[in-house]
């Protein structure tokens, strides 16, 4: 499916063949397998554990990749943060091990974690070939069993741990919680995106034990997980290993992860501009605009844009702030893809002695050129190559690929959706990122976030 | 040249083959693990250039990309006196313009071929990579030998490239993170390059002349290693090499004879040096000293006595701070070693109220480590476990294995280093490891570092009774409390 993508890619990032029409895409055809393949099987265990195999031998090692349908989206109200304070729990020992979950895997060479973002956790551990045993006892074990082993004083040590980590990844960082002004005003109060997954302080401080059996009972459940393991092992002896510690875990309620929700009609209808003041060293405006999410239409294209805009020195936003007008420092553009909505995001550091509105307006005056005219051809193609590039340069290890085939499965039911993953990025042309840029990327509609140093320099 | 089949040395426990067999409960206990999976480590392929740079080639062809590094012996270990930053600024400016191209238009013919360069210079050496499309590797290879060979150091680009660099450099003493690094190297090393800090005034007196004739003389052939992984093979890419680099001629070559101190001095008590980080929620701390260096005979034994202790997850340190106490996100130990011997240290980013409690805490279990705690054999034998279970990993890619080739060549390392390691790991006694870890540290010869709000932990850390030096970020003394000048009325 997705073969031979790189031959023809690069083949487009060659001279501009003058200008395009919609009727007359471009023929891309797939002729030769140029590109790696990701194969893998699939199949369910009556209670509903989806289960994904791929084989890759290349080291020794084997991946256990298991996402659970849940995130900091699906919390309660009062209780942010809990999903990953909940995820921090899963590492507290289960029935059967009840000891630090780091504690039986480092000692055999463990790479060992678990995240939490809006839409989903995961928990992965590489592991010499022949722990595949262990690695899957332990995820068992922790899926089923779980609470028996769960005291009050493990949650109330956690929850200091998960209160440090919010310490020094947002407080004690430079623009550390410049993620949480930007969810709070460009997502409504009610959205499950207004606060990030890490929460805040007193929400963590009252989670109480009842919230985590609750917890654990409505999204913990196999029927709302699926399991990939990818690496060098025998896939009989895997499916048997797999039954042997998960086939008897019971299915649980169906869970419904929230998968929308609803923004109010005149919700961003105009500029939101908020303005902070902070322990930071300069100057830095945020633009953010709610986008389509991960995998609609349009999230490729804004993909693409994020690339012509701010990638290489010879960008369009890079050019105008940096180099010709030299108002700003660093520029950068991205699409923050997620489930429910995403964000698209321009962010700009001011050059000593200019402020951020003087780089808003230049960035304005590079969005109106997009909107007025696109991309042109030879942008786009290239962009198309590097965006080639980087994906297939981010695929080079088992963790990627095991963590991959359960965002697939996770986000489309299709743990192969790789090659139609793909042909969006093929299918995208100057004329669908020209339309995406003038949908999603309204003059007005969006936020603008300046944050300024203490005590006014710069 | 590195082989050893996996199997030897991951050859540990019992092995249960799979059975169908039904078992009673199969949850209560741990299972065995199977038998290990065959591997045979890749082995490097290697050509000399027609000036006789060395080439280390390891083929990978899973993805169609190739990674190309031209490293080099010189680094900010070459850098004049008076002039901290010039080797990295000169492999800053090289990307920014040459052969002509200004930075613009070098940043669009990546582009146009999916490759991307980079070029950066470090305290012990420099590097200048290319990854790209295997098709597109003339091309890239072109770009790679232009940017090296031909930098043109632009003026423009310069002023440009200065502005960024003094603007980090703001951002520097902002960041605790970076207030604590910068800081602990010049109470480290402030003798030595390591200690020499990138700083303002040397930013602005810097010119392009300086660049230049950086360049000149530390960018040589004969100071060279190109390393290769990838999509291609020695035969496909020595001629290329040949083609683009083996022409690269360059007289005046000498370096100056590699740093080496034989011993830096060990602090003669522990003190607590205090960096004000006014509203700071965490103090970042660091608990340490010099250790050894890789060659010495102790090496490994110190590694796992540093794995018992410190140096991961579940050691002592990390259990109590986080796991029990829950006043940190994580700690942890280790050291770097360079030319130079190695800083060892415990680093921790604690909640501001516990500061002086982690502080003491730290020193407790040093103090217990070689007192009425020593390792265990059961520690000493996890940590055993967690180096040798580890290391295939660092062969999973071409770019881990090239690392420690790059590594071996520039410390000048035993050929054998990498496949000799497993079995040195194996024969580290426990009596071994504790000795090394007497030796190198004494809870009562520390340097301590906090980066915190000194008005709240001022107090708490007085109450450990140690001496506390309070000082500005990068190690500068505080100005000397004078009485205030007289002050006329200022007149309009």
């Amino acid at each position: 499916m997705i073969a031979s993508l790189l031959l023809l890619l690069s083949g487009l990032a060659l001279a501009d063949e003058g200008p395009r029409t919609l009727e007359q895409p471009p023929a891309r055809e797939l002729s030769r397998p140029e590109v790696p393949e990701l194969p893998f099987e699939r199949y369910q265990l009556d209670n509903g554990l989806t289960v994904i195999l791929s084989q890759d031998s290349s080291v020794p090692f084997v991946q256990v990749n298991l996402w659970y349908g849940v995130g900091s989206k699906d919390e309660v109200a009062g209780r942010t943060g809990f999903a990953h304070l909940f995820e921090h729990l899963m590492f507290q020992g289960s029935e059967n091990m009840n000891a630090d979950f780091f504690t039986p895997l480092q000692k055999i060479g463990a790479q060992v974690n678990g995240t939490t973002n809006f839409d989903r956790t995961n928990y992965f551990e590489g592991v010499p070939s022949e722990y595949l045993p262990l690695a899957l006892w332990l995820e068992a074990d922790r899926m089923g069993w779980l609470l028996p082993a769960l005291t009050q004083e493990k949650l109330d040590n956690q929850k200091d741990v998960v209160r440090n980590e919010r310490r020094q990844r947002y407080e004690n960082t430079p623009y550390g919680e410049v993620w949480v002004w930007m969810m709070e005003n460009v997502f409504p109060p009610d959205h499950p995106y207004h606060v990030p997954t890490i929460g805040r302080h007193e929400d963590i401080e009252a989670a109480a034990m009842e919230d985590v059996s609750a917890f654990f009972k409505t999204w913990y459940v196999p029927n709302n997980a699926s399991l990939s393991i990818v690496g060098d092992f025998e896939a009989s002896q895997a499916r048997l290993l797999v039954q042997r510690y998960f086939g008897d875990i019971p299915r649980g309620p169906q869970p419904s992860p929230r998968s929308s929700a609803t923004l109010p009609a005149d919700w961003l209808s105009a500029e939101k501009v908020v303005e902070k003041t902070d322990d930071v060293p300069h100057a830095r405006v945020w633009l953010a605009w709610i986008s389509p999410a991960s995998l609609q239409p349009g999230d490729a294209e804004l993909d693409f844009l994020s690339d012509i805009l701010s990638s290489g020195q010879d960008s369009r936003l890079y050019r105008a702030l940096v180099k010709d007008k030299q108002i700003a420092r660093s520029v950068s553009a991205y699409q923050a893809s997620f489930l429910i909505n995403s964000v698209f995001v321009i962010e700009a550091t001011v050059a000593d002695g200019h402020d951020t509105t003087e780089l808003v307006a230049a960035i304005d005056e590079v969005l109106a050129e997009v909107r007025a005219s696109g991309p042109t051809p030879e942008e786009v193609d290239v962009s198309r190559l590097n965006w080639k590039v980087n994906f297939y340069g981010g695929l080079q290890t088992i963790a990627a690929k095991a963590d991959l085939l359960n965002l697939y499965q996770n986000r489309t039911g299709d743990p192969g959706y790789l090659g139609k993953d793909l042909q969006r990025y093929l299918d995208a042309t100057p004329q669908s990122i020209h339309e995406a840029t003038k949908q999603w990327l309204p003059e007005g509609r969006r936020v603008v976030l300046h944050v300024r140093p203490e005590g006014g320099a710069q | 040249m590195i082989s050893i089949s996996l199997a030897l040395l991951l050859a540990c426990g019992p092995k249960a083959p799979v059975s169908p067999a039904v078992v009673a409960n199969p949850r209560a206990t741990m299972p065995e693990p199977l038998a290990p999976r065959p591997f045979e480590l890749p082995t490097p392929a290697t050509a000399t250039l027609k000036n006789g740079i060395p080439v280390v080639v390891v083929e990978n062809h899973e993805v169609p990309l190739v990674y190309v590094n031209v490293v080099l012996r010189s680094g900010s270990w070459t850098d004049p006196v008076g002039k901290p930053g010039l080797a990295a600024a000169t492999f800053d400016l090289m990307a920014e313009g040459a052969g002509g191209m200004d930075a613009a238009a070098l940043s669009a013919a990546q582009r146009r071929i999916g490759a991307s360069l980079s070029t950066g210079a470090g305290s012990d050496g420099s590097y200048i990579s290319i990854s790209c499309l295997s098709e597109k590797l003339p091309e890239a290879l072109d770009l790679l030998a232009t940017v090296l060979i031909r930098p043109d150091f632009p003026e423009s680009e310069w002023e440009l490239l200065r502005k960024k660099r003094l603007q980090d450099l703001a951002s520097a003493r902002n960041d605790p993170r970076s207030i604590s690094a910068r800081t602990w190297a010049v109470l480290s090393y402030g003798n030595t390059y390591l200690g020499h800090l990138s700083n303002e005034e040397a930013f602005k007196a810097m010119s392009t002349a300086d660049l230049k004739a950086w360049h000149l003389a530390n960018v040589a052939p004969r100071h060279a290693l190109v390393t290769v992984g990838g999509a291609t093979s020695l035969a496909e890419i020595t001629p290329l090499l040949d083609e683009k680099l083996g022409g690269w001629i360059r007289a005046g070559d000498e370096l100056p004879p590699l740093p080496s101190v034989e011993s830096l001095p060990a602090p003669a008590q522990t003190r607590i040096f205090l960096v004000d980080k006014p509203g700071a929620t965490q103090s970042n701390l660091r608990v340490g000293r010099f250790v050894g260096s890789r060659t010495d005979p102790d090496y490994w034994a110190f590694e796992l006595a540093n794995l018992a202790i410190g140096g991961m997850f579940t050691s002592r340190i990390n259990m109590v701070l986080r796991e029990e106490k829950g006043w940190t996100y994580g700690s942890r130990s280790g050291s770097d070693e360079g030319y130079l011997p190695g800083r060892w240290a415990v680093s921790a980013s604690v909640v501001r109220e516990a500061t002086a409690d982690s502080v003491a805490e730290i020193r407790k279990q040093l103090a217990d480590s070689l007192g009425e705690r020593p390792i265990t054999q059961e520690e000493l034998d996890y940590g055993r476990g967690y180096m040798l279970g580890t290391w295939p990993l660092r062969f999973e890619n071409p770019g881990s294995l090239l690392g420690e080739t790059t590594k071996i060549w520039r410390y000048g390392l035993a050929e054998d280093f990498l496949s000799s390691t497993p079995d040195k790991l194996r024969a580290v006694t426990l009596e071994q490891a504790q000795a090394a870890w007497s030796k190198h540290v004494d809870p009562g010869m520390m340097d301590i570092l906090v980066v915190g709000d000194a008005a709240v932990i001022r107090e708490p850390l007085q109450a450990l009774g140690l001496p506390i030096v309070e000082l500005l970020p990068d190690a500068k003394p505080l100005p000397e409390t004078k009485p205030l000048p007289e002050t006329k009325p200022k007149t309009r």
